[in-house]
């Protein structure tokens, strides 16, 4: 195999690749670092299914009393019935389905919203970027509650209009953390390659930097979908919701003014508030997990305690540092 | 010039590293070198050869995943016996690191004269008073004018910074200094005003110096001898002058031919291919796929570094031919 | 070829000055506003099939001087001629039909490939940025021919992440080869990559040139350019203190300066030991360019003429240098 070097010196033999490795999926990996991540997807995975499945699930009807009222939980109610004599799991199945899709809706949303603003913000800098940071800064500072309060009675108490004033709310922290990423990506040397090349500006934002980008988004999504679905729940607690729909803030409101607290009532007024929370953890759990592992900024390097190990030959012996 | 005192002496040093999934990468293979006061050592090689590797294990910078075995004989004690046990006490007082990279990873919001004080109290080797008169002394001895003690990092430029890292590593007062690419990044007029305070500090301080780089010339200007690494292990060493007229392994002698002169007219060459996988085990020897000068036995029977004159020593059969004839 | 000229660059006086910012309170202190000269009146020409080096260390100008040539920073004032074309004179938004004929290959060949475009993707882009005709395939797989990625479809599917730091330097060379240049300007090219790996892309380089391209090489590495480069430029705070045939600067030089940096350059022969020229200090910053010669300060030689006067490139006088050999020094 002598080969002459000084022959064709600008082909390359044949070198091997840097192989493939094995990778784990990015699910897989993402669980065995951070468990936390599983039992948030787990969480929420569990609700998501009951929530699509309700009607198989039970055979009560959410808008059909049962004139069964107040009753605590039994064998045919296992949560009781409440004011009405609907039946409580019932409730509490669709409840979730409505706080899960406006939840997620409002959170489409804000991602839309957020994204588009952090990264028109953060790819063309200057006056732009400007404006678009303090409108952003703005809706950071104002309190949501009494926004939220003041938007629900002035436009009315519709789903769209629920979904849209959350959506408008939350855009802004989004917004932020992409147009941070927007602005480190930017300056890497392919999309000034690329830029130098005749590149405009839609293909350099749609080709080189969402995709870099996306994931981040995504993230970032499915934590704010944890606190749309709060907001919901306080707007419909707070009885500015649609009056229409079941969700867990209504029942939760529902059960305020039947006065199931003082009358010992829990069936009525727990388990919508430990479901709801149950939601909203769960959704944080995994939302935090994935904006860790895929928000480059947030990386930390611990530095290990346990020192390297020595090998014998006959023992292995780890030293603690 | 050596004063014939030995201060270190590295024997048989492996290192693996852990890779997850029950895949272990062997990063140094049976690594073997002395030094002596004095004396200024080049490691030399290619990314991924594992000369780093090799001197953060004689400093004990391991990470976690690794595993180390061998001997690190230092004034006579293994101080790798007990690992971090043994070898922190020696930690900068007698061996110390400038680190690849070192001039950016100075603390920003620390004074530069500050920060050559820490390693000091750190160490207990001083503090207060008189830490911070030493810290002037070291800051005059690396040639870094008074005034700029009291700056911060930022303000003084790349070829200062490195001096102020070096400072920092020769605190305490180490008898040996190892050197990781401390001129790679810097300019080619700095890189000689650094070179050349290396050098001086050798011959003034009796500071033993290994220098591991990828540049060749700049050893062959510093260092009396030098191992050539390849592929986790040694396959040359030898002084400078063997290394580069008589050279006894084909890597040395192509390192040297890829290396452009500045007067010389011979062609530069390129090796090509790229060094072997390292978490896969190896048969014969790991240069064979890319050697100009390969025969048979090459290919699966691993060449063993041997002693071919005095302090000459390479890991080649073409010698074993060269001997037989 | 024979319808175009040989000169493919022309540079005239070009200069590149960037403010430097005062801040609040240097303007409420009414601090004197100060400029950085980058690039402080430098002329330099490349013939198709010619490679020139522009040498020198850091803040000497040569990486903005090659930058202006793109664009990518705006010239304060001068000419720069792309086949009797004045660059300058177009609005950025006009230059795009320009920038095919002008490639750039950049230092760090592990960050100028996006991780998530393969490599035929990577190629093929310019060739949709420019709505180019023609079968996108095979120009790919041309372009990975003449860049020496054989057999092509052994790379055409990788990921960067998958190749070696000298393969993903051809992927970038290639994907600047697609669109046909004729000015290949190359940032530091091999800095980054094995010295077992330099030769192969340099040569790949000496090859593109034998085939017409003019290439620029920027480099702070003497040696590579004395060994493949026609001509080197030596750049000094802003301007070209020397210039000439590659191995005449580096065998005969007339500026100290380049005396003194070709000094430092440790030899590969152990036996070779010279003595280095250390110059003291550091280049000044370019806010502060020195009054008459800008390398007085820490000149070995300087004398006290070259305090007032600022010496132009000029073919030293003692008449035993070639023709295109020019040196800006008073001394010579």
């Amino acid at each position: 195999m002598s080969q002459d070097l000084s022959q064709s010196p600008t082909a390359m033999s044949p070198e091997p690749l840097r192989p493939k490795t094995k990778r784990r999926g990015f699910l897989r990996q993402l669980i065995h670092d951070r468990p936390q991540a599983a039992v948030g997807l787990a969480i929420v995975g569990a609700l998501a299914l009951i929530a699509i499945f309700a009607p198989l699930l039970t055979k009560y009807d959410p808008y059909v009393s049962t004139r069964e009222l107040r009753q605590p939980p039994s064998a045919e109610h296992w949560l009781g019935t409440d004011d009405g004599g609907f039946d409580m799991v019932t409730l509490l199945m669709y409840g979730t389905r409505t706080s899960m899709i406006i939840g997620l809706a409002a959170s489409f949303v804000s991602m839309f919203l957020g994204g588009a603003a952090g990264i028109t913000a953060g790819y063309f800098g200057g006056k732009i970027d400007g404006a678009i940071m303090r409108t952003a800064d703005f809706f950071l500072v104002i309190p949501e509650v009494p926004l939220m309060v003041i938007l629900a009675a002035i436009f009315g108490q519709s789903l769209i209009i629920i979904i849209l004033v959350i959506g408008v709310l939350l855009w802004a922290g989004t917004a932020r953390v992409i147009r941070a990423q927007v602005k480190s990506v930017r300056e890497r040397v392919y999309v000034k390659r690329t830029r130098s090349l005749g590149a405009g500006n839609n293909r350099i934002i749609f080709r080189h930097i969402l995709p870099q980008v996306g994931p981040l988004l995504v993230a970032n999504t499915v934590l704010v979908v944890a606190v749309a679905i709060f907001d919901e729940t306080f707007i419909s607690f707070l009885g500015l919701g649609d009056p229409s729909k079941v969700s867990l803030g209504k029942l939760i409101e529902n059960a305020f003014q039947a006065g199931s607290a003082s009358r010992g009532e829990w069936w009525m007024l727990v388990p919508p508030g430990v479901v709801v929370t149950l939601l909203i953890l769960g959704c944080t759990l995994f939302g935090q997990a994935l904006e860790d592992a895929l928000n480059p900024r947030l990386k930390v390097s611990y530095l290990s305690v346990r020192s390297f190990t020595i090998r014998r030959g006959i023992s292995e012996n780890k030293d603690e540092a | 010039m050596s004063d014939g005192s030995r201060l270190l002496d590295v024997r048989d040093l492996n290192v693996w590293f852990d890779l997850g999934n029950d895949r272990t990468l062997h990063a140094v293979q049976n690594v073997s070198f002395t030094m002596d006061a004095g004396r200024r050592f080049g490691l030399v090689g290619e990314s991924g050869c594992g000369k780093t590797t090799s001197i953060l294990a004689v400093m004990g910078l391991l990470p976690s995943s690794a595993s180390v075995s061998g001997q690190i004989i230092l004034n006579g004690e293994d101080i790798m016996a007990e690992g971090e046990k043994t070898i922190r006490s020696h930690r900068w007082n007698d061996i110390a690191m400038v680190f690849q990279g070192a001039m950016n990873a100075l603390n920003p919001v620390k004074r530069v004269g500050h920060q050559i004080v820490e390693p000091m109290e750190l160490h207990g080797y001083a503090e207060g008073e008189a830490a911070e008169k030493r810290s002037r002394e070291l800051l005059d001895l690396v040639g870094i004018p008074p005034d700029r003690a009291d700056r911060f990092p930022h303000e003084l430029s790349g070829g200062m910074r490195q001096r102020a890292a070096i400072a920092m590593s020769l605190a305490c007062e180490p008898k040996i200094l190892l050197a990781d690419e401390p001129t790679t990044a810097l300019d080619v007029m700095v890189q000689a005003q650094i070179l050349q305070l290396l050098v001086n500090l050798s011959d003034d301080l009796g500071l033993a110096l290994v220098l591991v780089t990828h540049d060749l010339p700049a050893v062959s200007e510093v260092c009396q001898d030098a191992a050539v690494m390849y592929a986790g292990e040694i396959v040359e060493t030898g002084t400078m002058d063997e290394l580069f007229h008589d050279p006894k392994h084909p890597y040395t002698r192509l390192l040297f031919a890829a290396t452009p002169d500045l007067y010389g007219d011979e062609q530069v060459l390129s090796i090509a291919g790229s060094p072997p996988r390292l978490d896969e085990p190896l048969v014969g020897c790991p240069f064979c796929p890319r050697c100009d000068s390969d025969f048979a036995r090459c290919v699966h029977d691993r060449p063993v570094l041997r002693e071919l004159s005095f302090g000459h020593l390479a890991a080649c059969h073409l010698n074993d031919i060269a001997e037989q004839a | 070829m024979s319808a175009q000229s040989q000169r493919l660059l022309e540079i005239q006086d070009l200069f590149v000055q960037f403010p430097v910012p005062r801040g609040i309170v240097g303007a409420m202190r009414k601090r004197p506003r100060q400029t950085v000269k980058a690039v402080d009146g430098v002329s330099l020409h490349l013939d198709r099939g010619e490679m020139v080096a522009l040498v020198g260390e850091s803040g000497c100008g040569k990486t903005t001087t090659a930058h202006s040539i793109l664009r990518m920073v705006e010239p304060t004032s001068g000419s720069i001629l792309l086949d009797d074309i004045d660059v300058t004179q177009y609005a950025p938004r006009k230059m795009r039909p320009l920038r095919r004929h002008m490639q750039m290959i950049y230092q760090d060949p592990y960050e100028s490939l996006d991780p998530r475009f393969r490599v035929r993707q990577t190629i093929a882009e310019p060739m949709q940025i420019h709505r180019l005709p023609g079968d996108r395939e095979t120009a790919v797989t041309e372009a990975l021919e003449r860049a020496g990625l054989v057999p092509t479809d052994l790379y055409s599917e990788r990921f960067p992440h998958e190749l070696s730091g000298g393969q993903r330097q051809r992927v970038a060379i290639a994907a600047s080869l697609v669109l046909n240049p004729s000015l290949l300007v190359a940032d530091e090219p091999v800095s980054m990559l094995d010295v077992s790996v330099r030769a192969g892309i340099l040569s790949l380089l000496d090859g593109l040139r034998k085939d017409g391209l003019g290439i620029l090489m920027i480099t702070h590495d003497l040696s590579t350019a004395a060994h493949f480069a026609d001509r080197i430029a030596v750049m000094y705070l802003g301007r070209i203190v020397e210039q000439g045939i590659a191995k005449e600067v580096v065998r005969d030089p007339q500026h100290p300066y380049t005396k003194a940096l070709l000094s430092v350059v440790p030899p590969r022969d152990p036996r070779d030991r010279k003595t280095p020229q250390i110059l003291q200090g550091e280049t000044p910053d370019a806010v502060r360019i020195p009054a008459g010669c800008r390398f007085h300060p820490r000149c070995p030689v300087a004398q006290d003429r070259c305090k007032l006067e600022d010496p132009a490139l000029h073919k030293p006088v003692s008449g035993q240098t070639s023709e295109t050999h020019e040196a800006a020094c008073l001394l010579v």
